[in-house]
């Protein structure tokens, strides 16, 4: 091929400004809140209380951070949110693929009747208690498992992982390798795997995230404090930190968790989200075009 | 290659099927009742020692409790309270912790599993719930045993006959035991705060009609008080979503008697009758002097929409202060407490002001206690040992202990000549601050005795000390407008059925109420043109039945 | 012919293997469980099971409906979402678009970064922000509208603002977060395609229009499909954290009322929020169905 790069045309061009234009624009409007909460966490207690900060930290300190990171179950909360995110995630995928790929088939008997079924559930679920037994009979309370299985499928991201195999995976491809004797799972493992980095990189985002943020099971499910996710232990932070009115006996401790209050929330949120902020740029990766390439050549 | 698949999926299968059936056993299920040794099932003697004496049995008796989680205690399990109080009653307590945001749903997850323990400690049970099960012989009646074990039950009952009818069911059933904690000030929380500077700045004094109020006010705006050559004052600012700060909660008590308690909001009894503020003609006066405030600009817009976190900001405004007044239960409301500025301690409380018919009103809050502290379920095989443990936690030393801490580490008897903080003699002195996490007490769980004379008897740390400032402001300014002809109504036992229909009404009619209070004030509705309609549209909303309701569960209770 | 038959049963019973685990899921977590709507034609209590409770056929719903609010409820959750489905859709579309042909790979990852951390900030702080750049005495914008001479708005007391409050900054924290899908679909569309397009001279905004656009348009009429099925959930705590008395009866809808008559209530009634869960189900599905058959007949992608 020749290196000789096309000039752009002048729509080209102003379409480019535009682009950048707006771009930017989107930049600054988004990013003012987020310096604002990431200074705000690294300030003071009253400085925050008083709304001195408006853009860098003032009267930088740790304290928020320090309170954090004081509490004892800290770490285990990190440790297992850690687990519960990996193992979780892999779950989510691997059974989010072995559904979305058939219901991608068209040849596959009874699709639209198992669409129907699975997206009925989406509107339709029974509700705390009935789904509290079925966790409890299958004997996963206070496990692991209970953080792991029972969200181990979200019809959503099947649907979306569906329409991807659907729209990418050219039907040509599926002829050619049925001629070339390959079966389904082949077909599966080596083609359209492969060939689905971009939705797999989206879906496994969405779930870890999912996995992330999660504390409402870890409330229901989990008894022992040694299982305890990441989210719970910190709004137990939070809480810790709530002025009591009735027990205001000592003003010094009262007025420092009043401040103190304000700071966490705000270095709560950093601590939380920066090692999925971390995460990104690896799943950037998979954005990548011409993913494409020499599919049907090859 | 097809096989990597298939033996994927295989493992995968199997993989969960054998970890599932391992972590089986790791969960007990709740079937492992209460180990009591064979043969000491209730048998009167057997196993108890005299009531009122310790230990309570004569061998160890394992309890399983459930206990709502509180996040200022490390472990219950390994609690340094726990471990006295086992070895001195000689009960030994299996402890299930439930995380206080997700108390009502595991509460009712576990009665419909039927995976309960033998007691549910401070779970905070409604009256409701208390009748709905306990009808339904899931939790047990505690009469008998209060008369047969509960020994300090019977004295807090006979000294305070008002807490025993506060707790009893219609039908005469006692179902739990409560909490027993008394907040001097909080009784009487509806509050204003005013900035003491500025008073004296333009030489004025503290009001005490709804008119010099205004004159305050008008002075606050105009004059400058804080000297900066800017009219960037606020005369009153509130935050609606702060501890009592209601636009109504301080200033409508100078027209009519209005209590914003609980969730019988505005409700108030009267020779035994029941009826609403917000629909009588005081009322409609009182909003006539709310929007003339509002409209020369006296009250921020803002005291409608903004949350805790912008009233403290303007009240802690550095440099220069620009807020005047404010309503709520203490200053926490609107600036920070033992901030650097100082500014919470210059705000002192407005005495309830008279109003121009001369009423003038402190409404007094009914509940001092927390309800369904202690159950005994039906799956107890010990209930007398289960009241026998709860009711020791109401003496002296036991609620001390169970609240601060150790004796001489977290707290100590006051020695002669202290004074405690309402100015009588002193009886015990608090040592380390309350709000650590920490693992020597249960900070606030369960039932405790925790009466006004307990509190206010703890040393006074001297004048700079919230409670003393709080007590001083609510005695002085507040007390002496107690009314003898009104009364806020107490929390009442209702049924299902009447349960069910209050929700419904009192949330619509509240939520209008305050609603139409927001829009009289402002202006947006006209106070003389649009009552008649919200009087009919309070009509149709069945105001008439939530009153009704509320009046028959009153007489059922107050009999 | 045989021969042909044989392959297919023996295709599809891969397909069935590869299928039953996710379909044992389904039914084990979502079905069985589902059970348990019958009691919003019981009066559920806790103690007496699902089972033991006695029916009420449809009491519930009917003290729904003709609760006082009722038709301001449905109103307002109807409005508010249609609002938010529609002031979301075409946002993250346009970003994955304008992002899709930036050639600085820097600002491109930059972009894309900042406008994904939003999501992750807690309602409490975003709310609090939101309070904060609308106060009427500090607030940004009403210090941006003085310099026009405009008098402080009081954006949170007015009732008429609510709505656009909520959707545009529900906007603002979803924006980059919903794009990631797109970016995704738009990296599956073969390159081929596009260096064509360049070699016939093709702009950019044709590029866009027409390969980029029917690239990504199955994604975008499925997603439009699931979040009509989803219309009557609205972000609850986030409309509760931003309601006062002023903007109420915009404001209120039907998970909040839910919510506050729970609070009232002393007992839990598990029944009557079943109730109006069902009821919301049944409009959302029927809202899924009509369009998922409106995308088929104009011949874009739909469900089934």
């Amino acid at each position: 091929m020749h290196a000789k790069p096309i000039r752009e045309s002048g729509g080209d061009r102003a379409f480019n400004v535009v682009n950048y234009i707006m771009l930017t624009i989107v930049l600054i409007v988004v990013l003012y809140p987020l310096v604002y909460v990431v200074s705000a966490s690294f300030s003071s207690s009253y400085a925050v209380l008083s709304g001195k900060v408006w853009l860098w930290p003032v009267e930088p300190s740790l304290d928020g951070y320090k309170a954090v990171f004081k509490n004892k179950n800290i770490l285990t909360g990190f440790q297992n949110t850690f687990f519960y995110t990996v193992a979780g995630t892999f779950i989510n995928v691997v059974l989010s693929i072995l559904a979305a790929y058939p219901l991608s088939r068209k040849d596959f008997r009874g699709r639209n009747k198992f669409m129907l079924l699975f997206v009925f559930t989406m509107m339709f679920n029974g509700g705390l208690i009935p789904t509290y037994f079925v966790v409890k009979d299958l004997h996963m309370i206070d496990t692991v498992w209970a953080m792991l299985i029972p969200t181990a499928l979200s019809v959503w991201n099947v649907i979306i992982m569906r329409t991807y195999f659907q729209t990418t995976i050219p039907g040509e491809l599926l002829e050619a390798s049925q001629i070339d004797g390959c079966n389904d799972f082949r077909f599966l493992l080596k083609i359209v795997v492969p060939l689905s980095g971009p939705i797999i990189a989206v879906i496994a985002l969405f779930y870890a995230v999912g996995h992330w943020n999660q504390y409402f099971n870890a409330m229901i499910y989990l008894k022992d404090p040694q299982l305890y996710p990441l989210q719970l232990i910190l709004r137990d932070i939070l809480v810790q930190n709530e002025v009591r009115i009735d027990m205001l006996g000592d003003v010094k401790s009262a007025a420092a968790r009043q401040g103190l209050r304000e700071l966490l929330k705000y270095s709560l949120i950093v601590i939380s989200s920066v090692p999925l902020m971390l995460v990104y740029p690896f799943v950037q990766k998979f954005f990548v075009k011409g993913v494409m390439i020499g599919s049907i050549k090859g | 290659m097809k096989k990597s698949l298939f033996s994927l999926i295989a493992t995968v299968l199997l993989l969960s099927t054998v970890l599932a059936a391992c972590s089986g056993s790791k969960n007990d299920g709740g079937s492992a009742s209460s180990s009591a040794p064979a043969g000491s099932a209730s048998a009167d003697g057997g196993l108890l020692t005299e009531p009122g004496t310790y230990p309570i049995t004569k061998e160890k008796v394992t309890l399983k409790v459930m206990v709502r989680g509180n996040p200022l205690v490390e472990d219950f399990s390994t609690n340094e309270f726990t471990k006295w109080y086992e070895e001195k009653t000689n009960v030994h307590i299996e402890w299930e912790v439930v995380p206080e945001q997700s108390m009502q749903e595991k509460l009712n997850l576990v009665l419909a599993s039927e995976d309960y323990p033998d007691v549910i400690f401070g779970m905070n049970v409604s009256p409701a719930q208390e009748m709905i099960y306990g009808s339904q012989g899931v939790f047990l009646p505690l009469n008998d045993l209060i008369e047969s074990q509960g020994t300090q039950t019977k004295k807090l009952f006979a000294e305070r006959p008002d807490i025993k009818e506060a707790i009893t069911a219609p039908g005469g059933n006692i179902y739990s035991l409560p909490e027993v904690n008394e907040c001097y000030h909080c009784s009487m929380s509806q509050k204003m705060w005013i900035y003491q500077p500025w008073l004296d700045k333009l030489g004025l004094k503290m009001p005490t009609t709804t008119e010099e109020l205004y004159d305050v006010l008008k002075a606050f705006k105009t004059q400058d008080p804080n000297d900066n050559g800017k009219a960037d004052e606020v005369a009153l600012s509130i935050s609606p979503k702060s501890w009592r700060s209601s636009i109504d909660g301080f200033l409508m008590n100078s027209f009519i008697y209005n209590p914003i308690y609980g969730t019988t909001k505005r409700l108030f009894v009267q020779d035994g009758k029941l009826d609403v503020s917000y629909t009588k003609p005081e009322w409609k006066e009182g909003l006539k002097y709310l929007n003339k405030l509002y409209s020369e600009g006296l009250i921020t817009p803002e005291s409608f929409t903004q949350d805790d976190n912008q009233l403290i900001q303007v009240g802690e405004n550095p440099d220069v202060p620009l807020l005047g007044a404010s309503t709520g239960g203490h200053q926490g409301v609107f600036t920070q407490l033992l901030g650097e500025s100082g500014r919470w301690n210059e705000y002192k409380t407005v005495p309830v002001l008279k109003g121009p018919n001369g009423a003038q009103y402190a409404p007094t809050d009914a509940t001092s206690l927390t309800t369904g502290s202690f159950l005994i379920t039906n799956k107890a095989k010990n209930p007398e040992v289960a009241l026998r443990w709860a009711d020791g936690l109401y003496e002296y030393e036991h609620t001390l202990r169970s609240n601060y801490g150790r004796p001489d580490q977290e707290w100590r008897n006051a020695t002669e000549g202290e004074i405690g903080i309402n100015g009588q003699p002193a009886k015990w002195s608090e040592l380390k601050s309350f709000g650590e996490v920490q693992n020597v007490n249960w900070a606030q769980t369960g039932p405790a005795l925790r009466s006004n004379e307990f509190r206010l008897s703890a040393v006074s740390k001297g004048d700079d000390d919230l409670e003393v400032i709080l007590y001083n402001e609510t005695k002085n300014n507040y007390e002496p407008y107690k009314s003898g002809t009104y009364a806020t109504v107490p929390p009442l036992f209702m049924t299902n059925e009447q349960a069910t229909e209050i929700a419904d009404l009192s949330k619509t009619v509240n939520d209008y109420v305050e609603e139409m209070l927001a829009r009289f004030v402002t202006g947006d509705a006209d106070v003389e043109k649009d009552w008649d309609t919200y009087l009919k549209t309070l009509d149709s909303m069945n105001l008439n039945r939530l009153i009704q309701i509320y009046q028959e569960a009153y007489d059922a209770q107050i009999k | 012919m045989q021969l042909r038959t044989l392959t297919d049963v023996r295709k599809g019973w891969q397909l069935y293997a590869l299928f039953a685990l996710p379909l044992l899921y389904i039914i084990v977590f979502k079905y069985v469980p589902m059970f348990g709507n019958v009691i919003a034609f019981k009066q559920f209590t806790v103690t007496k099971g699902m089972f033991g409770s006695p029916w009420v056929g449809f009491a519930h719903f009917e003290r729904f409906f003709n609760s006082y609010e009722f038709w301001r409820l449905l109103r307002n959750t109807l409005s508010i979402s249609f609002y938010t489905l529609i002031a979301s859709f075409p946002f993250p579309i346009l970003l994955a678009l304008g992002l899709n042909y930036v050639k600085h790979e820097r600002f491109k990852k930059t972009v894309q970064m900042v406008t994904y951390a939003p999501y992750f900030i807690s309602l409490v702080v975003v709310v609090g922000l939101l309070f904060q750049f609308l106060d009427p005495r500090t607030g940004i914008i009403n210090s941006f509208l003085g310099w026009f001479g405009v008098d402080p708005i009081n954006f949170m007391g007015q009732a008429g603002m609510f709505q656009s409050i909520y959707v545009w900054s529900h906007v603002w924290q979803n924006v980059g977060f919903a794009c990631i899908i797109y970016l995704a679909a738009l990296a599956g569309i073969d390159p081929s395609l596009h260096e064509a397009a360049v070699m016939d001279g093709a702009s950019k905004v044709q590029r866009m229009r027409h390969i980029d656009l029917p690239g990504i348009m199955p994604i975008a009429v499925i997603l439009l499909i699931l979040n009509t099925g989803q219309i009557m959930e609205t972000g609850f705590e986030k409309i509760l954290l931003m309601q006062n008395a002023l903007n109420l009866r915009a404001s209120e809808v039907i998970d909040t009322y839910v919510y506050k008559i729970g609070l009232v209530s002393q007992a839990l009634n598990f029944s009557y929020a079943t109730a109006i869960g069902l009821f919301k189900a049944v409009i959302g599905f029927v809202l899924l169905i009509v369009v998922n058959q409106t995308a088929k007949k104009v011949g874009q992608e739909s469900l089934w």
